[in-house]
């Protein structure tokens, strides 16, 4: 870690700056993520209509799969990413709370929870103990040997990305596996490997049946235009989660850590890994939203439960803070993280 | 639970992700109508009306909203800078103004003191003023009386535990203008202490011992010197004695009793404040927390209620009234042995729903949040 950094009066600010902030959220917070809900409902459910009106003309077709597309992507990035993080939980609602909110994708909320809240965000980029770096598929870093299959890893991102849903769905199942019996410490699996299985394979057949028998089902005549919709609005979701994920954390300049960097880390060393083991993606608001405000990394792995709502607010200070530390502050906009994205996969193909 | 019922749930859950059609529309829904959800109903506040340190609250129930008995309270849910907050309150309105028979006319009057300390009753004002809508149980609770009492009757009120008493007396009150069977009553004794000057609705409660002639009232002032044990003298044990006030006041009024050799069974109470903690449990526990996947292992001293505790070491659960009643803190505890506050009784081992603001530790405990 780095000695010239003042960590404790960093932690002392940024810890300053999370508390001031929470004691701002209310009502203005609750109307914002209920306005985001009902925005998802509406594009859900215009677009399920769009879909059956493709034999008027294609064009309403089109519209309507991105429409399911969009409601698709504010479901899992800005309500259920951020719901299940807890961020909404002060409401007291019955509804919108970390322990009853379930998303729509193949992954069933609670197994999702589980490995990313804690492995994720406390391990964030530590090799060995983060498997969201490079999700145990692609080589991203020298902190892992070079295998033969790091050759085709461009193709593997590929397929990854649009086979996105089913790539976390199985990832988080495996964590627990790969751990059981094997105690970390502090962690304790708590699940059996059947109550796993058993979530993946109910709520993955459910997304099934959902989308690809029973709407298209109820289209009559129009099957196969709801199944084609339906499809590539769960492709389009996949495509746009999967690169905003990967803009997070894979960009050229974010930082990986080794376990024994992170022994006995102080609260402030714990905000340096979190920085520089994030980037930021600019852009305007509509987009932030798009990406359930994981444009804000940075300050999402600082303040994991901070409502999503406030990320913008606090990104200049945070900014400020870190520039201050001399630490870096990844971000850029969207193309040139992406290309840095691409060049690392690549980069790392070879030994 | 109907074919309706369950049909709603599991489509529901297969095609919209929520535990059912209205909690997925709540949201939208809530443009139309403020405050709908699916677990409440819905009450317009008629009025408000802020006297000294106490706030009367006058509500319009919706009109699925079930027929009250008298001396029933209701969850009183208001949204509070953002956040739901639910405590429980008595209904303090007579017959005519509960009446099923015009479900329109209805009207819950709540009657509500503000501690200033507190965390709901001084934001009461200021959150009915914005929302002019708020969320309300249906009537629970069984501290209600007979109609017709073969016995003595002895209602024992302290500060704004006079409330279901209120309710219970225009209740009587009404019976017995419309019935020739008053001649054949018992006494009726109302005792009720309150600090000089702060005795609540005494115009109604003189009106009331107009028409329930049997009504004897006692309004009492502790500091001038009245005491329960002359209050309480003339209850025989044949006497059916209900209590509302604070926990202490009830743990007075029993001790009073008790004395007078008064049956137990003859007995019921409503009590507010989270009840002193039990003497015998003290030391420290750990408790293994499991929130999101996360767990974190805590030591808790066992001398505060689990939820009070948690949010002691800064851990966040969901908790509504913090005194029992609303269900809303309730988790599961995996493992281990709690005391149960409200009934000293104690758990079993293994797992089951607890609610986490009237559990104390009584062994290591597991958690599930």
């Amino acid at each position: 870690m780095n000695n010239t950094i003042n960590f404790n009066l960093l932690a002392e600010e940024l810890d300053t700056l999370k508390r001031d902030t929470m004691a701002e959220v209310g009502r203005q917070d609750a109307a914002y993520i209920r306005n985001v809900i009902v925005w998802q409902r509406v594009l859900e459910w215009g677009g399920r209509a769009l879909l059956m009106l493709g034999f008027i003309h294609p064009l309403w077709w089109g519209i309507g799969v991105l429409s399911l597309a969009c409601a698709k992507i504010l479901d899992n990035m800005e309500i259920g990413h951020n719901v299940l993080h807890g961020q909404y939980d002060w409401m007291n609602d019955p509804h919108i709370n970390s322990r009853q909110f379930d998303w729509d994708i193949a992954c069933d909320g609670k197994s999702w929870q589980r490995i990313h809240n804690y492995e994720h965000h406390t391990y964030t980029n530590v090799i060995g103990k983060d498997r969201d770096f490079g999700y145990g598929l692609l080589r991203l870093s020298n902190d892992f040997g070079w295998r033969i299959k790091n050759l085709w890893q461009f193709i593997t991102y590929l397929n990854l990305s649009v086979l996105f849903q089913w790539g976390v769905s199985y990832h988080e199942l495996a964590a627990e596996r790969v751990f059981m019996g094997k105690k970390k410490q502090g962690r304790i699996s708590r699940v059996d490997a059947n109550e796993l299985k058993r979530r993946f394979f109910t709520k993955g057949a459910k997304q099934l049946i959902k989308d690809y028998l029973v709407f298209p089902l109820l289209a009559g005549p129009l099957f196969l235009w709801v199944l084609l919709g339906n499809l590539i609005a769960n492709l389009l979701r996949n495509l746009w989660t999967s690169t905003i994920i990967f803009c997070g954390h894979f960009t050229s300049d974010v930082h990986t850590f080794t376990q024994e960097q992170c022994e006995n880390e102080t609260q402030g060393q714990w905000y340096y890994r979190q920085a520089l083991g994030s980037s930021n993606i600019s852009g305007g608001k509509l987009f932030h939203i798009l990406t359930g405000h994981l444009s804000f990394q940075i300050e999402h792995h600082l303040f994991p439960d901070l409502p999503s709502s406030r990320y913008q607010q606090v990104a200049p200070q945070v900014q400020e803070i870190l520039c201050r530390h001399g630490i870096a502050y990844h971000t850029g906009p969207f193309l040139r993280q992406y290309i840095q994205v691409i060049k690392r996969i690549l980069l790392y193909s070879l030994p | 639970m109907n074919v309706l019922t369950r049909l709603n749930h599991a489509t529901a859950k297969t095609f919209l992700h929520t535990d059912s059609i209205g909690s997925y529309l709540e949201p939208i829904i809530q443009r139309f109508k403020p405050a709908w959800r699916t677990h409440w109903f819905r009450a317009r506040v008629l009025s408000i009306k802020n006297l000294d340190g106490v706030v009367e609250l006058l509500l319009s129930p919706e009109k699925h909203w079930p027929q009250a008995k008298a001396g029933q309270h209701v969850l009183l849910t208001l949204e509070v800078n953002g956040r739901l907050m639910t405590r429980p309150f008595s209904i303090s309105s007579g017959p005519q103004q509960l009446s099923n028979d015009h479900p329109r006319q209805r009207s819950i009057r709540l009657t509500i003191k503000v501690n200033t300390e507190g965390g709901f009753t001084p934001k009461i004002v200021e959150s009915v003023l914005t929302q002019r809508v708020v969320n309300i149980s249906a009537p629970q609770g069984d501290f209600v009386t007979v109609d017709f009492p073969n016995n003595p009757v002895w209602f024992v009120a302290a500060g704004s535990g006079i409330t279901p008493f209120l309710a219970m007396l225009h209740h009587l009150a009404h019976l017995a203008s419309g019935s020739a069977r008053s001649g054949a009553n018992h006494p009726i004794h109302l005792v009720y202490f309150a600090k000089a000057l702060e005795h609540l609705y005494v115009d109604e409660l003189l009106a009331i011992s107009k028409v329930l002639p049997q009504l004897r009232l006692q309004l009492l002032v502790r500091q001038q010197g009245h005491h329960l044990s002359d209050a309480l003298l003339h209850c025989d044990p044949s006497s059916q004695v209900f209590v509302c006030g604070p926990a202490q006041f009830k743990h007075a009024v029993d001790q009073q009793l008790d004395m007078l050799l008064h049956p137990q069974q003859q007995r019921r109470a409503e009590y507010y404040q989270a009840p002193v903690v039990a003497q015998q449990s003290t030391g420290e526990h750990d408790v293994l927390v499991i929130q999101r996947g996360t767990s974190t292992l805590l030591t808790l001293t066992a001398d505060d209620n689990l939820l009070t505790g948690l949010e002691q070491q800064g851990i966040r659960a969901n908790f509504g009234c913090r005194i029992g009643v609303c269900h809303q803190c309730r988790c599961v505890k995996k493992s281990g042995v709690v005391r149960n506050l409200r009934t000293g009784e104690l758990s079993q081992q293994g797992e089951q729903l607890i609610q986490l603001c009237i559990s104390q530790a009584v062994t290591s405990l597991e958690l599930e949040l």
